[in-house]
Order: structure tokens, then C-alpha cells, then sequence
């Protein structure tokens, strides 16, 4: 694999590269995103440099409180880094205003949260298409069946959040983040609230978006089972990239994890 | 449990201030206009106080024909001032002339204001003369006089002008001192002319060898009502001595159940719509933020919270608010009613007020409503809650669901149908009453069922707006009972001000269409005012003159005057009865009202009816001066738009009436004559008298139904304060909902929903909830106010044809609408505002 991905220890390398607009869907280069000052900054990213290429699966893992979600929010233009980069494509987001970044997020970025995905006054069918009515333009109606067909609620559309699974409910949100065929879909726990076979129906509808469609796909997760469903597993720890593991297999990654957490937290210290 | 009320008031710092705002604004109202009428109350008779306060013995005319304030008793010898100077004690007595007196300026306009035009004499006496010179001297000729302050700043008069004093022939004057009532300006809204009393005697008085009254100041020490026996004494049959106190405490107490109590009722009917419509508002408050404790406080019930103590947690939380709001209103009462204090001087009506009048009484009142309509509003929803288990308030669907229970819905059916039956045969007023209250509540029960029914259809074409309407169409029908819960203040509000609208509409129309059957002269002269002193009157010499026109036929004057009959006062109008079919058609239904002499009167029908009269029925009568007399009824008319229940001829009442003042004038023109050259001609006329209007049918009409149209609006602007507060609720409401779906709301931003999406979302739904309030608030007040007239018709035998101002009624609905728009603005603002990351931020 010709480092499609960069290595926490190849900083200089990879920021060259990833400044080369359209080489990732998305990047993040030197990130800083710090809450408080002084004595009690904690720094929920600590110079992150990485780059997310295209039409590929990546999971993002590590322990709790290590900056997944934060890396996530920064990369949909939900959070602001309080330092160094981050870019959508060739566009970096922090040149963008809060109307650019709500556009973008509505045009361009697919999110799947852990629960609360729908709004419960709208139909599964309307929320599959809300970001497109949020923009006042209509999809491509056959994509869309085509989409609620895969994602297998063709007859659950005119249904109320309330009325589905949690697990239907989830693949609703995926079908959403696949409607407008962004470029990219950013997953937080997007299995989190789900049984195993719930689980397993929406990574494999991530899965097959990004076999078959072609879509780059974003995934918080820590479920290492969840994690063998990705191309590339991405380990965080204390803010940094920790370590990154590529054609991950359950087990691969449960043993990286276990072997992972003394080591990373020697080394960082 | 106190504790915990404490704490849960304060950590919902939102919520408190909505609840608050809602009964402070229902009490506010309440607290201003009693403070207002109070403070009315004790400056006018404080005024009268200040008025009679020298005076220590009034003789005057035993005959009292009206408890109307401003009116007069008849004359009295001018020889009982000598006779009472001579009783020992008296240490002076000045005879007071008393009498119409219209001040023309310079340019030959009147100094028009809002009270009676009082001509007298100037009493030298100065504890007797409640005047003060400020400028100039006081008059020595018959032809100098004395104003009071306003009328002079008013019309720029200063000493030394020439002008003329219409008491009612003009008489030119030199104006040669100003005087201030007191510390005042003037007496309230009157003015105050004062000749010598020669001059007063040969001008005001109607004989010179007539005057009002005698005011007496007696010796140091005197007692007033042994003086006033004393006095008694001398006089000659029907004068009588009165003691000074009582003569004052005589117009205190008319002022006060007369004119103050009306005044006072009016505002109290307003503040009492305004506090239902609060109720409405508080109690839907209460439940929305009831239904949110529910979900966030069952932690409270799992750990074993019983049920009473929820309810008298909630129960101490309304107190405590009922009691802040309270006060708070009690006090912003007093800002209100300077502002309503503004609004009528703004419409004419300005008040002799200074400062405010605050009583404990005001508290009294004041603080329990507001206490106990919090406390009620705040039961309900309690009790509901408290009767909710605990598991089932973890679950949204038990606290508010989106299902309409049958049974409600049926119980709601079968109100509105006995309200409408009950309303539609209604012929009295209670049955009415109880009918609309009947089918105002069914229709509020019914309507949950209505908006899940409906609500989806009517509010569909409105998504085709963006994604704002789409969203708030989804809120709106979410939970069909919360939503109709957030309309039913304005539902109420809109009801009551449509009822009232469609009330005056009809009225005036019955009263237009009246006006215009009745008047068959072609021109009228003078003022179209019922109210007595705004306009006044002018002289019968004028009407005599209009007569003389070329082109005019007849002129006939109309004096409206007071007699006693079936044991109180009566208005009357006196006319020229042998001529006055040529200028009035008054629709006679018996008999004849033409040439009614010295011994006839004709009567409404609806005073037939209230009296068993018919033709040939005797009426006695007491005139203003004593007289008494027997009239026979020789005609019963039916159109009392111009002359009232009782007409006299003008040859009964000359002998008799206080005054001579034709209130207004009809002429009827001869065959051929140009009516705007007629028009032209008695406007030159009129020039001499202070110009007053001269009109044609349509204008005569017009001019009268502006008066209507003046407290038809004061009435709205009142109105209006009920709305605020109705809108003033769905304010609430929606930013409580606002905070109760951050997390909607944030999830909205994070799929690309702009800040202005997320914006008008929110008062697209506030206009929703409006005008769909509002609707129903329409039809409801429509059909309640059809009701209305119709019994209003039926009960006497006055033609009221329903009318709906169409106009009016779109712009009360448009108003409700962008109003619910414009008081979702902030609480959408603020929504807007939220911190994506944290809405979405799993809890
Ligand atoms: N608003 C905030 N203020 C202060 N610190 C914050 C804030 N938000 C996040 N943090 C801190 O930033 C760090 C990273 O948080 P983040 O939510 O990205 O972790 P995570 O890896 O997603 O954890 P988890 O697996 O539990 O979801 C944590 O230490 C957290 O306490
Ligand atoms: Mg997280």
C-alpha cells in the first residue's frame, strides 16, 4: 500500500503531501483543538496531522476522552480547531463563515450520529431528504429509492421516528448521509445504541457505500468487530495519532488494543 | 419540599420569567385601571369639593329634574339674595348666575373642550368664588368678562381682546381678566366665562329677574345647617337653603354613581378579559412546563416522591410566582395607567389628573386575583401530573400525546351542540350567556381532534414555502392538545374583539340606516353630538335666521332637556312639533306626534312598552322649575336615533326649561333650491354664532357615527392589551418549546439547516399557532355576536341588521397572525443562537 495514509511519525512527508489539494476527501494538518488556558488546558486534540483518502473505509478508535468525536466534529465543520488546519477536499474550513460551513455540512459532509439521528416530527422518507429540503433543491428521486431500497426501508418511509428500531432508525440516518452522495460520511458511534445484528446491517451499508458507490466513509467506533468492517483502523490516544493499522481483522485489533494502551501511554509520556 | 420549590424556581430562570410575565400582564391591567379611576375619582371630586368649599349655605331651586352632573336646576327669584342677607348670621350672600356661555376667538371659531360651556357672574366675594385672578382685573361693565385660564391659552385670548360670548346670542365682550380654577387652569374640562352680574343677569340669565343660586359664607363659627333652617325661613315656596357640605357631598355622590362608576365599570370589564385571556395563557404555561418537570424531575418520583408532594411542590411554585407577579403587576398597574391616562387624553378625553391615586383597596383586590387565578390556572395541569405513574413520565407519549381521547372529543361535541341550540333559541340574555360559554368550551375541547383532523390539510400549502413552514407545520401537529393549548388565549382574545367588532357594526349600521330614514331635511345646523355638553348648542335666534334663507322651507330647532316622569329623570326633546314632519319622519306607528301643544307628548314605542302607554294615556310630569303637569300621549313613533323615547312640544317646555339652546337644527329646502348654495348661504349665517357645522344628510350621518367610531377604537386599543398578552403567551410557550428541543434543533444545524432556517422554523410555528387561533377565535366571536344582536333585536323593536365588517375583521386576523410572527422572533433569535456541539453531544 503506497502510504495512502499518513503516519504520525511522518509528519514532515505527509503535511507536503496533504496540502495538495484533492489528494484526500479530507484532512486534518497540525490540528490543535484545546478547551480552557493556561494551567488547565486540556487539549482534546494535540497536533493532529492526517489525511483520509478517497473511496476508503477508516475506523477511528481509542480510549474514551482521547478527541474521536472531536477530530469528527472538527472535520464536519461543527467544531472550530483552535489551531493548525482542516480541510473538506481542496477547501480549508477554517477561511469558512458559519453560513459557508452550515452550507457545507448540508451539502457536502454525510453525519451519522450515535442516537437522536431524525427529527421525530418528520416521516423517515423526509428525513432521508432534509438536508436537500433544507436546500430547496430535490434529489435525484430514483438515487433515493435506490438508496431506501439498499438500506432496506422501502416500506418503512412513511413511518415516524417513534415508529421505527433503533437499528431502523440508524439505517434511516445512513440513508440520509448517502442520499446526497457527499464526500464524506462521518460516523460517531454510529452502532453504539444497537444489538449485534442491528450493528452489523448498518456497517454493512457502510461497507457496500463505499464498495459499490465509491463514498468515503469516516467511522468512530469501539467495537473492534465494528472496526474489521474498515479498510484502515486509526488509533487516537491523549489528543495525538497514536498508531494506524491497515486491513484490520477483529482480533488484529483487539490485540493491537490490548498491546496498545500500556505502550502508547508510556510513549506519549 | 420548600427548599426544593426554592431551588427548582430558580434553576429555571426562563420558565419563572414566562409564567411571571403572564400573570403580571393580567394583573397590570387590573391594577391600572382602578388606580386610574381612582385617581379620576378623587381629582374630579376633589375639584367639586374645591369648588363649593367657601360656601357655607347654597339656596336654590327645590325642583331637582336630573341626577346628571353639569345639568341645572331651574331659576330662582333674583330678589332671595336680599332676603337671605338679612337673616343674622349670614355674613355675605351672592347671588350666582349660572348659564351657557360658548367663548368665539378672535378668528370666530369656539373654544370647543371637553365640558360644559358655563357662563356666570364674577362673585366678589372671595371665599365664595373658587376662581383666583391671574391677569387683569375682575369685570365692571356688562360687557366685560373674566376667563378661565385654559379656554384663554387655548383660543390666545389675553386682556383687551375683543371677541364675542355666545350664552346663546352672540354678545360681543371685552376680555378683561384671567382666572385659574384653584392652582388649575380651569374646572376640569369645563370653561368658565364670568360677566359682572349685571351683565351675567342681562346675558346668561334667561330673565333678569332670574338667578341660579344664592352662595352664603356665614359668620365665623355659624353652624351650616342651623343657618340653613334659619335661612329656610325666609324663602319663598320651591327655594330651598341646603348646608354647603351637603350641597357638595349632593354632586360628589352624583359625579361618583353617575359618570366615575360607568367610568370605572368600562375599564374593569377590560382588565377582566384581559385576566381571562392571561388565565388561559398561565394555564397552558403551567402545563407545558409541568410536562417538562415531568420527564426531568422522574428521578424525583423514582426515588419516592409521592404524589401529593409533587402536587404541592408544583402548587408552592405557583404561589410564589402568583404572589411576585402579583406585586409586580400591582406596580407596573401605575405605568399603565398613565399610559391609559395618555391614550384617552389622545382620543379627547383628557382627565383634570395629576399624578396617581394609589389605594390599599387596589392591593386588596388586586393581589388575591392574581394569587388565585395563578394558583387555579397552576391546579389543573398539577393534578394531571401528579396522576401520571412514574415510569410512564420517562416516556414523552405519556405527558403529551399526539392521540386525541375519544371520549374528549365527544364531551366537546356535545357542549357545542347544546351551546349552539341554547344560543340560537335564545331570548334572553342569561340563556345566551350560558350558550356561549357552553359552546366557547366545547369548541376549545373538540379542537385537539380538529387539528389532528384537519390541521395536516390546512397548514399543507404553507410547506411549499421552505423548509421554515415544512418544519413548523411537523411542530404544530406534533401534539394537537399542546398546540391548541398555546392558541386558546388567542382563540379567546380574537372571539371577544370579534364579538365586540361585529357588535358595533351592527349597531352602528341599525343606527346609520336609522339616522338617514329619519332625516328627511335636506341640511342640519349645529352639532350632531348625543353627549350632551360636547357640543352644546346655539341660539333659536340662529334657527330663526336659517329660516330665512332663501331656498330653506322650514327650520326647525331640537332642545334636549330633562323632566321627571314615572318617578326619575327623563331626557326629552322639545321641537316645533307643527312643523317637524317636514324635516323628521320618526316612523310613527299610533296616533300622531304633529302639533302636540301645551298638553301632548309622543313616545317611543320602546318607552310605550316600558310604561304601558298607549294613545290617550295621561303621563304626569314634573318640569325642571316645579311645575307639575298631565300630558296626554297623542303618538307613538318608532325612530329615536335623533329625538329620543319622549318629544314635547317647543310651547310646553319654554315656560319651564332652564335653558334656551336649540342642541341642533333642521331645515328642509324648498322645491328647486340648490342644496350647496342653500348650504353656503346658512353657513354665512351661522358665521356670527362661532360657525357651527352646517351638513348635508350624509355628512350629518357621518359626523355622528364618528363619535361611535371614536370609542369603537378606544374600545380596540384595550382590546388589544388582551391580545398582547395573548401573544405574549405563544412567546412563551414557543421559547419553552425552543429550550425543550435543543437537541432537534441542533441536529437541524448539523445536517446543514442555516441559523435563518432554524429561525423562521420557529415563527413560521408561531403564526401557525396564531392564526389558527385567531381563525377560530373569528368564527367562534361571529357566531356568538350573531347570536347577540339577534336577541339584542328581539327584546326591543329596533332593526339591527347583522353586519360584519369584513375589513375590519381580515386586518384583526392579519394582525393576530403577524403578531404570532413578531412574538416568535425572539425566542427563535435565541434559538438560533444555540451551540450546535452541545445539542448534539449525546446527554
Ligand atoms: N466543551 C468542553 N470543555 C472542556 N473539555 C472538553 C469539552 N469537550 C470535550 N472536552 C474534552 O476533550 C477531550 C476529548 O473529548 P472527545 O469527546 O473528543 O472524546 P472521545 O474520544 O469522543 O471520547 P468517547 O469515546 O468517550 O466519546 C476529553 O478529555 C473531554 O473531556
Ligand atoms: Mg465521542
Amino acid at each position: 500500500m503506497s502510504a495512502p495514509l499518513s503516519a504520525p511519525d511522518e509528519t514532515e512527508d505527509a503535511t507536503n503531501s496533504i496540502t495538495r489539494p484533492g489528494r484526500y476527501a479530507a484532512c486534518a494538518v497540525h490540528a490543535v483543538r484545546a478547551y480552557g488556558t493556561g494551567d488547565t488546558e486540556v487539549r482534546a486534540l494535540d497536533d493532529v496531522t492526517i489525511g483520509f483518502p478517497r473511496g476508503r473505509f477508516t475506523a477511528v478508535m481509542g480510549p474514551s476522552g482521547s478527541g474521536k468525536s472531536t477530530l469528527l466534529h472538527c472535520l464536519a465543520g461543527l467544531d472550530t480547531p483552535t489551531g493548525g488546519q482542516v480541510f473538506l477536499g481542496d477547501t480549508d474550513l477554517g477561511t469558512l463563515s458559519d453560513k459557508q460551513l452550515t452550507r457545507l455540512r448540508r451539502d457536502r459532509i454525510g453525519f451519522v450520529f450515535q442516537a437522536f439521528n431524525l427529527l421525530p416530527t418528520l416521516t423517515a422518507g423526509e428525513n432521508v431528504t432534509l438536508p436537500a429540503a433544507l436546500a430547496g433543491t430535490r434529489l435525484d428521486q430514483e438515487w433515493v429509492d435506490r438508496v431506501v431500497v439498499s438500506v432496506g426501508l422501502a416500506d418503512r418511509i412513511g413511518h415516524r421516528p417513534s415508529e421505527l428500531s433503533g437499528g431502523q432508525q440508524q439505517r434511516v440516518a445512513v440513508a440520509r448521509a448517502l442520499a446526497a452522495r457527499p464526500e464524506l460520511i462521518l460516523a460517531d458511534e454510529p452502532t453504539g445504541n444497537l444489538d449485534s445484528r442491528s450493528g452489523a446491517e448498518v456497517l454493512g451499508l457502510l461497507r457496500d457505500a463505499v464498495d459499490s458507490l465509491g463514498q468515503t466513509v469516516l467511522m468512530v467506533t469501539h467495537d473492534p468487530g465494528a472496526a474489521g468492517y474498515a479498510d484502515t483502523v486509526v488509533f487516537l490516544a491523549d489528543g495525538r495519532i497514536a498508531d494506524r493499522m491497515d486491513a484490520p481483522t477483529p482480533q488484529a485489533v483487539l490485540d493491537r488494543l490490548k498491546a496498545f494502551e500500556r505502550p502508547a501511554r508510556t510513549a506519549s509520556r | 419540599m420548600g427548599r426544593l420549590t426554592v431551588r427548582n424556581l430558580l434553576a429555571h430562570k426562563r420558565r419563572v420569567a414566562g409564567l411571571v410575565i403572564a400573570v403580571l400582564l393580567g394583573t397590570a391591567f387590573l391594577s391600572g385601571a382602578l388606580i386610574l379611576s381612582d385617581t379620576v375619582k378623587s381629582s374630579i371630586t376633589g375639584l367639586i369639593r374645591d369648588n363649593g368649599a367657601g360656601t357655607d349655605v347654597v339656596v336654590r331651586n327645590a325642583t331637582d329634574v336630573t341626577d346628571r352632573p353639569g345639568t341645572d336646576r331651574a331659576a330662582i327669584p333674583a330678589g332671595t339674595a336680599d332676603l337671605v342677607r338679612k337673616v343674622p348670621g349670614v355674613a355675605s350672600a351672592s347671588p350666582v348666575v349660572v348659564g351657557y356661555g360658548q367663548l368665539v376667538d378672535t378668528d370666530g371659531e369656539m373654544i370647543t373642550g371637553n365640558g360644559p360651556r358655563i357662563a356666570g357672574n364674577w362673585i366678589d366675594d372671595p371665599a365664595l368664588n373658587p376662581y383666583r385672578l391671574t391677569e387683569g382685573r375682575a369685570p365692571q361693565a356688562a360687557d366685560e368678562i373674566v376667563v378661565d385660564r385654559a379656554s384663554a391659552k387655548q383660543g390666545g385670548l389675553e386682556p383687551g381682546d375683543r371677541i364675542t360670548v355666545l350664552t346663546p346670542e352672540p354678545v360681543p365682550v371685552t376680555v378683561v381678566g384671567i382666572a385659574t380654577f384653584g392652582e388649575a387652569d380651569a374646572f376640569g374640562g369645563a370653561s368658565y366665562t364670568a360677566f359682572d352680574l349685571a351683565g351675567a343677569l342681562q346675558h346668561v340669565a334667561r330673565d333678569p329677574g332670574l338667578i341660579s343660586s344664592v352662595s352664603v359664607r356665614l359668620a365665623p363659627g355659624a353652624d351650616q345647617e342651623a343657618a340653613a333652617a334659619a335661612i329656610q325661613q325666609v324663602l319663598p315656596p320651591g327655594v330651598q337653603a341646603v348646608p354647603g357640605s351637603a350641597a357638595t357631598q349632593e354632586q360628589v355622590d352624583a359625579v361618583s354613581d353617575g359618570f366615575l362608576a360607568i367610568f370605572r365599570t368600562f375599564l374593569t370589564v377590560f382588565a377582566v378579559i384581559a385576566l381571562v385571556v392571561a388565565a388561559f395563557s398561565i394555564n397552558h404555561t403551567f402545563s407545558v412546563v409541568t410536562a417538562q418537570r415531568m420527564r426531568e424531575g422522574a428521578l424525583l418520583r423514582a426515588l419516592g416522591a409521592s404524589r401529593r408532594q409533587i402536587r404541592s411542590q408544583a402548587l408552592g411554585e405557583a404561589a410564589l410566582i402568583g404572589v411576585t407577579a402579583s406585586v409586580l403587576g400591582l406596580l407596573a398597574g401605575a405605568g399603565l395607567a398613565a399610559g391609559l391616562k395618555a391614550m384617552f387624553a389622545a382620543f379627547g378625553f383628557a382627565f383634570p389628573v395629576e399624578g396617581l391615586q394609589f389605594r390599599t383597596e387596589t392591593a386588596l383586590i388586586v393581589l388575591p386575583v392574581g394569587i388565585v387565578v395563578t394558583l387555579v390556572s397552576a391546579l389543573i395541569p398539577a393534578v394531571k401530573a401528579s396522576r401520571v405513574p412514574p415510569v410512564a413520565a420517562l416516556r414523552d407519549a405519556a405527558v403529551e400525546s399526539a392521540g386525541v381521547p375519544v371520549r374528549r372529543t365527544a364531551t366537546g361535541a356535545v357542549l357545542i351542540a347544546a351551546g349552539v341550540v341554547a344560543t340560537v333559541l335564545a331570548d334572553g340574555f342569561l340563556l345566551l350567556g350560558l350558550g356561549a360559554a357552553a359552546t366557547v368550551a366545547g369548541v376549545l375541547v373538540v379542537a385537539p381532534a380538529v387539528v389532528r383532523v384537519l390541521g395536516s390539510a390546512l397548514t399543507a400549502p404553507f410547506a411549499r414555502f421552505g423548509a421554515g413552514p415544512m418544519l413548523a407545520r411537523g411542530n404544530v401537529l406534533r401534539s394537537p392538545r399542546r398546540t391548541v393549548g398555546a392558541a386558546t388565549a388567542m382563540v379567546v382574545g380574537i372571539a371577544v374583539v370579534t364579538v365586540f367588532a361585529v357588535f358595533a357594526a351592527s349597531l352602528k349600521s341599525g343606527a346609520e340606516g336609522e339616522t338617514r330614514d329619519t332625516l328627511v331635511g335636506g341640511l342640519t345646523l349645529g352639532d350632531s353630538s348625543s353627549a350632551g355638553w360636547a357640543g352644546g348648542g346655539h341660539s333659536p335666534e340662529l334657527t330663526a335666521k336659517a329660516a330665512e334663507v332663501p331656498g330653506v322651507a322650514t327650520a326647525v330647532g331640537l332642545q334636549r332637556g330633562n323632566l321627571l316622569a314615572f318617578g326619575s329623570s327623563r331626557d326629552i326633546m322639545a321641537a316645533d312639533t307643527a312643523r317637524l314632519g317636514t324635516v323628521l319622519d320618526l316612523g310613527v306607528e299610533d296616533g300622531s306626534v304633529e302639533a302636540l301643544g301645551t298638553g301632548s307628548i309622543a313616545v317611543s314605542d320602546t318607552a310605550a312598552d316600558d310604561h304601558a302607554l298607549k294613545v290617550g294615556s295621561r303621563v304626569p310630569v314634573t318640569y325642571p322649575d316645579g311645575t307639575k303637569a298631565e300630558l296626554t300621549v297623542a303618538g307613538v313613533y318608532d325612530r329615536t336615533t335623533l329625538v329620543g323615547d319622549y318629544l314635547i312640544d317647543r310651547q310646553a317646555w319654554a315656560p319651564h326649561s332652564v335653558a334656551d339652546l336649540d342642541a341642533l337644527t333642521v331645515l328642509a329646502l324648498a322645491a328647486g333650491a340648490q342644496a350647496d348654495q342653500v348650504k353656503a348661504a346658512v353657513e354665512k349665517v351661522a358665521e356670527a354664532y362661532g360657525n357651527p357645522p352646517v351638513r348635508d344628510r350624509d355628512g350629518y350621518v357621518d359626523a355622528s357615527l364618528a363619535m361611535v367610531d371614536q370609542f369603537v377604537t378606544i374600545v380596540y386599543v384595550l382590546l388589544a392589551l388582551a391580545l398582547l398578552i395573548a401573544l405574549g403567551g405563544i412567546a412563551n410557550t414557543l421559547s419553552l418549546a425552543a429550550h425543550e428541543r435543543r437537541r432537534e434543533l441542533g441536529l437541524l444545524r448539523a445536517v446543514g439547516a442555516e441559523r435563518g432556517q432554524v429561525r423562521a422554523s420557529l415563527r413560521w410555528e408561531s403564526a401557525f399557532v396564531a392564526a389558527l387561533g385567531a381563525l377560530t377565535g373569528l368564527v367562534l366571536g361571529a357566531f356568538l355576536a350573531w347570536s347577540a344582536v339577534g336577541v339584542l333585536a328581539g327584546s326591543g323593536d329596533q332593526q339591527v341588521p347583522v353586519t360584519v365588517p369584513a375589513v375590519q375583521l381580515a386586518v384583526l386576523f392579519a394582525a393576530g397572525t403577524l403578531g404570532g410572527l413578531l412574538a416568535g422572533t425572539r425566542p427563535a433569535a435565541r434559538a438560533a443562537k444555540m451551540d450546535i456541539l452541545r445539542a448534539v453531544s449525546v446527554e
